[in-house]
């Protein structure tokens, strides 16, 4: 009855859906406020009925209702009740399902928080967001179906969620992945009604901007938990690996950061309009790329989804029709967005449009090596190549130091022209920067690495920069200008630390028998014991790490005997300065292991400067120029 | 007039750049279907390829591969995805009487070495191939991937992706039952 309840709910969520886009789009022609009225409206009924239907997958789930085929292969009595929830979003179907209700949220945010737009606007965004999800439920109900049974003959225990994925980071890392995602949903719909109503001004950026923030912000989290997550759960230290998987997630993200620069311009400058419109179709089509690539197995990879062409081509179908159907809008009506706006070498629209053309030179490069294979097999009629992540490292590094450069003039710029003095102020900073980059590592570390120290002077920079910006307008400071310095200094930290950790890390590999120690920088490690270990759900080992006299690491082998997949669990000892990183091995025999020890400094400031980037987009929404137009606009609309 | 055609070129351009991608999209999609069936290499002799091994660094060609059933493993240190089948990996090299080669792709050799060192070894032996040069010959499209080579040398099966337990009983095995002679 409870599948069924659901399954029929996600039903009411379909038709609520296409309720939205009727009504938003009919509504929006006729400007007629009533018609509109009913799309918010529909927009509550749907986030409703389906909450109601993921309530009943969970519920499915913490019954053991192994009648349900997706229950049946992703749980089992066994596994603890948490993890029963998190594995209905384990595998493809159930995922979907969360899929459409975060698009659902999504939907009745952008019908309430906006409702102080023009109603035209408002009318075309709410149509476009109830397209999307009358899209993705039908390919959820007619291709993914999460509440079909297994009957009559239903299994008694059912497959086991896959122990990689039974793990705290990766029970939050897809939520929050799709909200940033379907967040550039919103995005895309103010893009397609600014070309519906030919309305692109200061006004309509200033109104996108807070949902392109909130969308970007969960984006990252989204980007970090799982960067997190491989560093600690697959078991030897690497933090980013270049999957097809973690380019599906990190293309949309690049444009999506494109987009908040793009939008500055467009904002206050009137500059970039038809750019800026072009990005936020741009970023909601590599969102939806990256979904198809991952769920149609046309790339295998370390995360994809179970391989089904039927739904592949599906997701084709909805891929080539949103981003066909949106760019055929853009060529007939972006001429009519012309803005003509002047500026000259060194202002602060130059800086942008050079950034906005590194990012997206950078999606394209990515792009490029996760697809180039498929062409390339193609073309020589059947001949095969990859690209790993060398390629990827070789091209992405010199884009990314391009744009620390830029990055680092850009508070010190101006709009229009940028006067002579700021930037030799800058260069002075420069200079000073260069100077402490080339000291430090000499001071604190055996060589100077040429490539640390050039990624460390232009973090520095970035900081000099920012904060000497900060300090000259500390009297009419706001929050959006803090916001900004605090991102792209949040963004100088992670590049130290990619910078740092990727040379400097130490790691001893050896095989230690009981008593035995390595030394690692100085530090010697006792292997103390090994012992057993027996949970509900997993078997394995768990070795005594003994270091600095009194401080011990616990790092564990496990084995799923259900799924009989085995898993390293690395124990990690976190630091500000560096991370301690244990990995236990294969047994070699009775009492020797194969043992990894690392030490790897700064890594923690990949994340930490990732999450002060994500904070600081929150702190510019916060800026009194999106509320004090809320109020101005909704007076003068009565 | 000429601005204007210009400027609808280029709001035309990313119609296009769709057009394109979604062509090379579908392209993948054919493959998909293709990598079921015989690829260029199935029932043709192993490349001819002259290299050393990742440890002893002892010169190694084809010639070694032949003489007894062989599974040709190419993985990586860099790729996620070879953690996943290197259990069976393991476990068909300890029960199921058929060498298992790797072929070290793109890799550096000290990550390798300690890749190896911490998962365990399912390897006879493993061919350094650091530019991929061999692999291009194999049609390598990415790590992992793995061969079927007979006693003669000669390639009887491929898999692309993961090597799971399923694909190694239905795919695999049954060319081994069907010739070995015991």
């Amino acid at each position: 009855m409870i599948p069924e309840l659901g399954h029929f709910c996600a039903i009411l969520g379909l038709m609520s859906s296409i309720g939205i886009a009727l009504f938003g789009y009919y509504g929006a022609g006729k400007n007629h406020t009533s018609w509109v009225e009913m799309s918010v409206r529909l927009s509550k009924v749907q986030t409703v009925v389906l909450a109601v239907s993921f309530m009943m997958l969970a519920l499915a789930f913490l019954e053991n209702n192994f009648s349900v085929r997706y229950v049946a292969e992703n749980s089992n009595t066994a596994l603890p009740w948490y993890y029963k929830v998190s594995g209905v979003w384990g595998a493809h179907e159930g995922s979907f399902l969360l899929w459409t209700l975060v698009t659902a949220i999504w939907t009745v945010l952008v019908a309430i928080r906006a409702r102080h737009i023009p109603l035209k606007l408002h009318g075309y965004v709410l149509g476009t967001m109830g397209v999307l999800n009358s899209l993705f439920i039908a390919f959820l109900l007619f291709a993914s179906n999460p509440f079909q049974r297994l009957v009559p003959n239903v299994p008694v225990q059912g497959a086991d969620l896959n122990p990689i994925l039974q793990d705290f980071g990766q029970t939050i890392h897809p939520p929050m992945l799709y909200i940033g995602y379907v967040g550039f949903g919103v995005t895309f719909a103010f893009g397609i009604a600014a070309l519906a109503t030919g309305r692109l001004d200061s006004a309509w950026a200033r109104w996108v901007r807070p949902w392109v923030n909130m969308a970007w912000l969960f984006l990252t989290i989204g980007i970090v938990l799982g960067s997190w997550w491989a560093y600690y759960e697959l078991g030897w230290g690497g933090w980013w690996f270049w999957d097809p998987v973690e380019n599906a997630s990190f293309m949309p993200w690049l444009a999506g950061t494109a987009l908040i620069h793009s939008l500055a311009a467009t904002e206050k400058r009137g500059a970039f309009k038809n750019w800026t419109i072009l990005l936020t179709l741009l970023t909601f089509t590599l969102v939806l790329l990256g979904s198809f690539l991952v769920r149609s197995g046309v790339l295998t990879s370390v995360h994809a989804f179970a391989v089904d062409p039927q739904r592949g081509l599906i997701l084709l179908t909805i891929f080539i029709l949103v981003a066909g159907g949106s760019l055929v809008l853009y060529a007939l009506r972006a001429h009519s967005l012309n803005s003509g706006v002047q500026y000259w070498g060194m202002s602060r629209e130059f800086l942008l449009l050079i950034n906005n053309a590194l990012l997206v030179i950078a999606v394209f490069t990515i792009m490029l090596g996760t697809l180039y294979p498929i062409g390339y097999e193609w073309f020589t009629g059947g001949d095969k190549m990859s690209v790993g992540s060398p390629y990827f490292n070789a091209m992405f590094v010199p884009i990314m130091l391009v744009l620390c450069f830029v990055l680092a003039i850009a508070p010190i710029s101006r709009w229009k022209n940028t006067p002579l003095r700021f930037v030799w102020r800058g260069m002075i900073l420069l200079v000073g920067s260069a100077g402490l980059a080339l000291l430090l590592p000499w001071l604190l570390a055996d060589g100077v690495h040429l490539g640390v120290s050039c990624a460390i002077a232009l973090s520095l920079w970035i900081v000099a920069t920012h904060a000497m910006a900060c300090y000259r307008q500390r009297k009419s400071l706001t929050l959006g200008f803090i916001g900004m310095s605090v991102a792209h200094v949040g963004f100088a930290l992670a590049v130290i630390g990619v910078a740092v950790t990727s040379v400097y890390t130490e790691s001893r590999d050896a095989r230690l028998a009981i008593g035995d120690s390595i030394e690692v920088n100085g530090t010697s490690y006792k292997l103390v014991n090994v012992q057993p270990i027996e949970t509900h759900n997993f078997v394995g080992e768990r070795a005594r790490f003994d270091y600095n006299n009194r401080e011990s690491l616990f790092p564990e082998r496990r084995f799923y005997p259900i799924r009989r997949q085995s898993t390293t669990e690395a124990a990690i000892r976190p630091g500000i300065l560096k991370d301690r990183y244990i990995s236990l091995g294969e047994p070699i025999d009775a009492t020797t292991w194969g043992v990894r020890v690392q030490e790897k400094p700064l890594v923690r400031w990949i994340w930490l400067g990732a999450i002060i980037a994500g904070v600081a987009a929150f702190i510019a929404i916060l800026d009194k120029r999106y509320q004090r137009l809320s109020r101005q606009d909704l007076v003068a609309k009565h | 007039m000429h601005t204007t055609t210009k400027n609808r070129l280029v709001q035309i351009a990313p119609l296009l750049g769709l057009g394109i991608l979604v062509f090379f999209l579908a392209i993948g999609f054919g493959l998909e279907k293709h990598q079921v069936h015989p690829s260029a290499l199935l029932n043709k002799p192993f490349p001819k390829f002259a290299s050393t091994t990742l440890l002893g660094n002892q010169s190694i060609t084809q010639e070694e591969l032949k003489g007894a059933f062989r599974l040709v493993n190419v993985w990586a240190s860099w790729c996620a995805s070879c953690i996943e089948e290197h259990d069976l990996l393991l476990e068909i090299a300890q029960n199921q009487n058929v060498a298992v080669v790797g072929i070290n792709y793109k890799d550096k050799v000290a990550e390798a070495k300690s890749w190896l060192i911490q998962r365990g070894n399912p390897y006879e032996k493993i061919v350094v191939d650091p530019v991929g040069k061999l692999s291009i010959d194999l049609g390598v499209y990415g790590a992992p991937e793995t061969f079927l080579v007979d006693p003669k040398g000669i390639v009887r099966a491929k898999h692309v992706g993961v090597l799971t337990p399923s694909v190694w009983v239905e795919q695999f095995q049954p060319f081994m039952i069907q010739e070995d002679p015991d």
